[in-house]
């Protein structure tokens, strides 16, 4: 008993440890948006800003139109995230339940697309909306981030996963297979479809370079695009940026505390609920 | 598993003999501007256009510019100018380029000399030069050499302008004024004074370990002031050959690998500006860019530093690096568009203006009439470190225009750091240098 407490006690050191770690950095930034200028560079790190100047979030709030922003930020995630999910749970049924003539090459060569940089695909994706009269529209936010190869491949994994006994009984009993789908697979496949929603999602929010890119106005730019209105080629404002990101980080730290216990669950669990 | 992976690796194959074809076929073609805009055809605007302005100004500087445009869309009827913010400097690029091969490419833009340099090669800036030359909407010979030589120089090519100069910074160097005093140190002017002086401000001070010379980690990214000062080239635009090689460039690498060494100068380390080490009075003396002063001056008045900034220290010579970027005019505009965007950048750098956002934003005027005004004289009395910078014209030269000028001095930058860390000597990182260099020329 003494030994096993001993234990569970190390064992919850380690984690104390390892986390406190991990929150330094939002410590920091959290810490740093109270600062005044001067207290932002001073060494060894200032913790507790000797006056909190609550002013920064309403200074930085004023430098760029941030409740536009906000507002295409959520819109984009959404749809988004939405659309990502029923592309990627249609997809991943074919790819691990339906068999067609090429399946396993048409499923190589999507992943041989994983292999192409992003930043190679910068210039032709641009060019393709472009031609499409896209530009500074929703669509070119939205429309092609619509399908994530890596997304379907984890889906279909938790899939293959999924006992194909619960398929044939389900054949038996005169079921279609889009509605074996959407009844059976996609319940049981609750924690990776969370996990594959909040990946998107934090990716999607946190998005710089394309929405910099595709968009020209003000009125379509998203949360990251207003972030650069704090450094110049001289330096960066910290103390307002770190306000900024304060902010525009919360929504996703609320997300992941409400959906967490589902994200451990499809990062642990091989996916088999009886 | 074993056929999946065969067929992925198979049409990886096929991928890249796929993509090794293509890379020859990427030619700019798209390109239907005639070049004949000798002023044959009168053009006159008599209705409505609006321009798009790309650019890379954000926070502070972003407001001033956008005064300045508003004043001059009221000044006049037709003309509207939309001004577009693309991020950094770095995405601004990235986006002229994804919008030249889209053919959606604005009417202005900002742009560094190399950069246009690499859209002259591409047939995409247009030749102002029969604006600047018109007898009616032109400039005068008086209004034209009103322009800071050194800024209106780096605008023409082959004898022909591709762009106005708009914001300019200098490198300058800043003091902390108690600390020298204390010391009795005389702001040094030469480099024999540079070392003497870092020598006797390093040390301990009021609890802290001050080093006497501060440096950005840029340094060895911007050594051609150094290797200019030593009375030398760190590149020959004409020849197309980097000459840092040399014993000019010996000597600077050596003067500034010294002081390093002996710990009376330091770099900004991790972060990334020595602005704040500066005004936590870690550092006496900092050489940076002008466009730090902002940056300097907040924290500074916070923390109590008694602040200053000097000219350069010279070497063989006075040399002083400017930087900072232009407005040009894409090929693909309209004649009318082209136009209205002369009118503008006409607007943008007159005397009043050029003033204007000078003193609202800390890059330099770029017309000499701008630094005999009133408004300029009374502003420079009271911040005297803006003033520093126009002392420095008449040294003053900038980078080399060749594409990829930023990928060349980050090759030549890699090489210069492992010596600067100690890896290499002076002489064996001259000649990695070169090696680096001549491979990112592709010779």
């Amino acid at each position: 008993m003494q030994k096993a407490a001993l234990s569970k006690g190390f064992i919850y050191l380690i984690l104390i440890l390892g986390s406190a770690l991990m929150l330094l950095p939002f410590i920091w930034m959290v810490s740093t948006s109270l600062k005044s200028a001067g207290e932002v560079m001073r060494m060894p790190p200032v913790w507790i800003p000797s006056d909190l100047k609550w002013e920064n979030y309403a200074i930085a709030w004023e430098m760029a139109p941030f409740a536009r922003y906000t507002l295409n930020s959520l819109i984009v995630t959404i749809l988004s995230t939405i659309g990502e999910l029923l592309t990627t749970i249609l997809a991943a049924y074919a790819f691990s339940r339906i068999h067609f003539y090429g399946r396993d090459i048409v499923f190589a060569v999507l992943l041989g697309t994983m292999m192409v940089p992003g930043e190679v695909l910068l210039i032709p994706n641009f060019v393709t909306l472009s031609n499409l009269g896209w530009i500074d529209q929703y669509e070119a936010l939205i429309v092609p981030w619509l399908a994530s190869i890596f997304s379907i491949f984890l889906l279909r994994q938790y899939f293959l996963g999924i006992p194909q006994e619960l398929s044939y009984a389900a054949k038996m009993d005169g079921c279609s297979n889009f509605r074996f789908l959407w009844t059976i697979m996609v319940p049981l496949a609750k924690p990776a479809l969370i996990t594959i929603a909040l990946l998107k999602a934090i990716g999607s929010w946190n998005a710089f370079l394309w929405p910099l890119i595709v968009t020209q106005s003000k009125e379509m730019r998203t949360l990251p695009v207003g972030l650069t209105s704090f450094s110049t080629e001289a330096g960066t404002v910290y103390e307002l940026l770190m306000a900024a990101s304060t902010m525009i980080i919360l929504p996703m730290i609320i997300l992941y505390l409400i959906l967490q216990k589902y994200i451990i669950e499809g990062v642990s669990k091989a996916g088999i609920k009886g | 598993m074993k056929k999946l992976f065969m067929s992925v690796f198979t049409l990886l194959f096929v991928l890249i003999l796929a993509a090794c074809g293509n890379s020859e076929a990427s030619t700019n073609t798209e390109n239907e501007s005639s070049d004949s805009e000798n002023g044959s055809e009168e053009v006159v605007i008599d209705s409505p256009v609006e321009i798009e302005f790309w650019h890379a100004m954000s926070g502070d500087h972003e407001k001033v510019l956008t005064e300045i445009t508003d004043d001059f869309n009221g000044s006049q009827e037709n003309i509207t100018v939309k001004l577009v913010n693309q991020g950094s400097y770095d995405d601004l690029s990235k986006k002229n380029m994804a919008a030249a091969k889209a053919n959606t490419l604005p009417v202005m833009t900002q742009a560094y000399e190399d950069w246009i340099t690499e859209y002259l090669q591409n047939d995409l800036v247009a030749d102002i030069t029969p604006y600047v030359n018109h007898s009616e909407y032109g400039m005068s010979e008086e209004e034209l050499n009103d322009i800071v030589d050194v800024f209106r120089e780096a605008n023409i090519w082959d004898g022909k302008y591709y762009g106005l100069p708009f914001n300019k910074s200098t490198r300058i160097m800043f003091y902390n004024v108690d600390y020298l005093e204390d010391a009795g140190v005389e702001v040094p002017k030469t480099w024999e004074e540079l070392r003497a002086a870092s020598e006797k401000l390093t040390g301990e001070k009021d609890g802290k370990q001050v080093v006497g010379l501060g440096l950005e980690n840029s340094v060895t990214l911007e050594f051609n002031q150094w290797v200019h000062q030593a009375g030398g080239e760190y590149f020959n635009e004409a020849s197309g050959e980097f000459m840092m090689n040399s014993p000019e460039g010996k000597t600077a690498l050596e003067f500034v690998n010294r002081m390093i060494q002996d710990g009376i100068a330091r770099t900004a380390g991790e972060d990334g500006y020595m602005s704040g080490p500066f005004t936590r009075g870690d550092v006496a003396l900092y050489i940076g860019s002008s466009a730090g002063i902002p940056y300097v001056a907040g924290p500074a008045e916070e923390n109590g530093i008694n602040w200053s900034a000097a000219v350069l220290p010279a070497g063989e010579e006075a040399a002083t690096p400017f930087a900072g970027t232009n407005v040009s005019i894409f090929a693909s505009a309209s004649d009318e568009e082209k136009l209205a965007a002369w009118e503008y950048m006409k607007f943008l750098i007159n005397t009043e203006n050029t003033t204007k956002w000078a003193m609202a934003s800390g890059y330099l005027p770029v017309r000499y009439s701008a630094l005999e005004s009133e408004e300029w004289k009374a502003y420079t009395a009271e911040n005297p470190a803006y003033g520093v910078g126009e002392q420095q014209f008449d040294a003053g030269f900038y980078d080399p225009r060749i594409v990829g000028a930023y990928g060349l001095k980050n090759a030549v930058a890699k090489e210069l750091d492992r010596v600067l860390l100690g890896e290499l000597t002076v002489e064996e990182g001259l000649e990695a240098a070169e090696a680096m260099a001549n491979k990112e020329l592709g010779k």
